[in-house]
């Protein structure tokens, strides 16, 4: 991948998950919401693709875009009448929320500034990892049961959610 | 068997396999909606059972990451044996168009239990209980149409998710301490890290065998794990908690004997801290959970929730065997783990029996034709199908203790191993007093046994009860009642067996630093050279 690619790439995904994270922000329904922070956390895991962290990017969607963001809709679902529920946070919620946020953000951009960047750029494009490869192998050579009782685990999972969502009668 | 024969995984989980490959026939069989899939279902237990008797014949290639002791032996012949039993009961269990889910998820089920035998890896091991608890929650919403088998289902999900949730965290406390996931072996394992010990390292050790001990808690349903299991049982169709009664139990309790063969086990042959705090926390668990079930159990009026309550009390019997441990006398009644393995078979038999006699009367309420649930439908079922009704009696005085049953022999297993535990030291006289509270806990339960054997031959036969027709669970029925009679009057076919089981179990405690061939656990799964 050359430079101008990684550089296309950065701005894109970093488009798409600053605007998704703004709409997050800015919808007041909740499954919307729901349904954009799938783009920010998605645009994060391509960030770390590009940047050829390629482990990272696969933990980033397993667990933040696969685990959290279901466990968001199974909350909203589980506790909410409507799926169409307009959030209204009250005034305090929005004065603590800033403070944290600028607080966040702060923080965040002083030590952005604070590092001394041009110590660590190299002109070297990012040499392919091999933890993607480590990883599958040891999934299928030392883990190969687990691997395997986990797949039929899901197919247990599967039976039991066909049945949960079946007609009445 | 030669083209499977060649792979050492295939070979060593063959059993394993042909559950889980029986189970997806089974399933894609279902979708043809066939009359014979119980009879496929029989098939598959059967073979897997005959293979892990051919296997325990001419041994097996041990694999890494797998065990391959005599206590996997005794969990494939117990559970197979009563997972046959467990399928002859539910026979007539599911509805025409579900057969097929029903009897592959009771597959998945078994091969979950003896694959919690066969884990030598934490990871494995959580895979495999979850594999054993999953089938069972969907089996319940399965055997029943109404609203409180729909709350059984959702309450014992939600609760069981929450158990495996702490149970692996956990095991991520042990991984933590350990530095790998391997439970046993002679490289790199947590048994031999656990047992150098050290200051951090215990308190993470604790920390971590404490709440994994508090996720099986669930699954044995013991005390403070406790407060689903009437709910639950009286949610599903009988013939299901049956089976409830027998398979998570029995899943649990061996996966409760492998983590605490981690650990030296008992107080008295090794006092570091993890044990000392280990044998407190198993002594209040067991005393907690045989009162709680018993005093409970008094107060129902419905024969399911009764047999829910005995279902805990029995948990805490078998926990005590479990404080006393594995023992270092050459007796086999010294054996804390023999008593355990011994006492959960004959139990998971005897409560099936009831469960299962319970289903054979039938009665019809409001919404249609239901198993008899309360103390008023089974009153006098004795005088109108006497042999139902001596079925009924033999398997509840099992579970009451009373001689001339496997249930007695099974307490006093349990009460002797407790009382030579760890003799000459502080924990001698713990062990006396858990016994005598013990003792106690089975007069106190007399009480509750004695009032359905008073209601089902006493009292005027209950109108609108009739009898089940199916043949499979007649069959079931017998079988179980002279399972009962025969453990007690040969307790050596099943005694021999769980002694020879516990004897691993022994000489992994009491395994010293021995070998440093660690070639074995560095060879892969494929059985490639390692990288």
């Amino acid at each position: 991948m050359d430079v101008f690619e990684q550089a296309l790439g950065f701005y894109l995904f970093a488009a798409v998950a600053l605007f998704s994270a703004i709409g997050i922000v800015v919808t007041k329904n909740i499954v919307r919401a729901a349904v954009l922070l799938l783009g920010t956390l998605g645009g994060v895991a391509c960030l770390y693709f590009v940047l050829s962290a390629n482990f990272l990017a696969a933990i980033q969607l397993i667990v933040y875009a696969g685990g959290t963001l279901i466990l968001i809709v199974f909350g909203v679902m589980l506790t909410s009448k409507s799926p169409f529920v307009v959030f209204t946070p009250s005034r305090v919620q929005i004065g603590i929320a800033v403070v944290i946020a600028v607080v966040l953000a702060t923080s965040l951009c002083t030590l952005l500034l604070q590092v001394d960047w041009s110590a660590t750029a190299t002109d070297q494009p990012i040499v392919q990892s091999p933890q993607v490869k480590v990883v599958g192998e040891s999934l299928l050579q030392q883990y190969l049961v687990p691997f395997e009782v986990a797949s039929v685990l899901l197919l247990v999972v599967m039976i039991g959610a066909a049945y949960l969502a079946r007609p009445e009668n | 068997m030669t083209i499977f024969a060649t792979h050492p995984i295939v070979t060593s989980l063959a059993p394993e396999f042909i559950l889980v490959l029986g189970g997806v026939l089974v399933l894609l069989l279902g979708l043809a909606r066939r009359q014979w899939l119980s009879l496929v279902t029989f098939a598959v237990i059967a073979l897997a059972l005959i293979t892990a008797c051919r296997l325990r014949q001419y041994g097996a290639e041990s694999v890494p990451q797998l065990t391959n002791d005599s206590l996997l032996w005794y969990a494939r012949l117990v559970g197979l044996s009563v997972g046959l039993l467990i399928l002859l009961v539910n026979r007539h269990v599911p509805e025409e168009g579900e057969r097929g889910e029903f009897f592959s998820l009771l597959l998945f089920s078994l091969a979950g239990v003896l694959l919690v035998a066969a884990a030598n890896n934490l990871i494995l091991l959580f895979l495999a209980l979850e594999l054993v608890s999953v089938p069972t929650y969907i089996m319940i919403g399965l055997s029943r149409r109404d609203i409180r088998a729909q709350e059984a289902t959702g309450k014992y999900f939600f609760l069981g998710a929450f158990a495996a949730a702490m149970m692996l965290y956990g095991f991520s406390f042990l991984y933590g301490a350990a530095g790998t996931t391997v439970l046993f072996g002679s490289g790199e394992s947590l048994h031999t890290t656990l047992k150098q010990g050290g200051a951090l390292g215990d308190t993470f050790v604790i920390i971590g065998l404490v709440l994994t001990l508090g996720g099986l808690a669930f699954k044995v349903a013991a005390v403070p794990f406790h407060s689903y299991v009437a709910d639950v049982y009286q949610g599903a169709a009988s013939p299901v908690t049956g089976m409830l009664g027998f398979v998570p139990k029995f899943a649990g309790f061996i996966a409760i004997i492998r983590v605490l063969s981690l650990c030296d086990w008992s107080y008295a042959t090794d006092a570091t801290a993890h044990n000392g705090a280990l044998f407190w926390v198993l002594w209040v668990l067991a005393a907690a959970t045989m009162l709680v079930g018993n005093t409970l159990a008094l107060w129902q009026q419905n024969v399911k929730r009764m047999l829910a309550y005995s279902s805990i009390a029995h948990s805490g019997y078998m926990l005590v065997a479990l404080v006393a441990g594995p023992g270092s006398g050459p007796s086999p009644l010294r054996n804390g783990a023999t008593a355990v393995l011994f006492y959960i078979a004959v139990y998971g038999v005897m409560n099936l029996g009831a469960f299962a006699s319970l289903a054979y009367l039938r009665k019809t309420g409001e919404d249609g034709e239901d198993s008899a649930e309360t103390l008023d439908d089974i009153a006098g079922a004795a005088r109108r199908y006497p042999w139902a009704g001596l079925a009924l009696a033999i398997c509840v005085l099992g579970l009451m203790g009373f001689p001339l049953t496997g249930g007695f022999l099974g307490k006093i297993y349990v009460f002797s191993a407790a009382l030579s535990a760890s003799a000459g030291t502080a924990g001698h006289q713990a062990m006396i007093i858990l016994v005598v509270f013990g003792v106690l806990n089975s007069a106190i339960a007399a009480a509750y046994y004695m009032r359905i054997l008073a209601s089902c031959y006493l009292r005027k036969p209950a109108e609108g009860v009739t009898a089940s027709r199916c043949p499979a669970l007649r069959l079931s029925i017998a079988c179980c009642a002279i399972i009962v009679l025969a453990t007690f009057f040969r307790p050596g076919l099943l005694f021999d067996r769980s002694s020879e089981a516990s004897v691993d179990v022994q000489a992994r405690t009491s395994m010293q630093e021995n070998n440093q061939s660690s070639a074995s656990t560095a060879t892969t799964f494929a059985g490639l050279p390692p990288q």
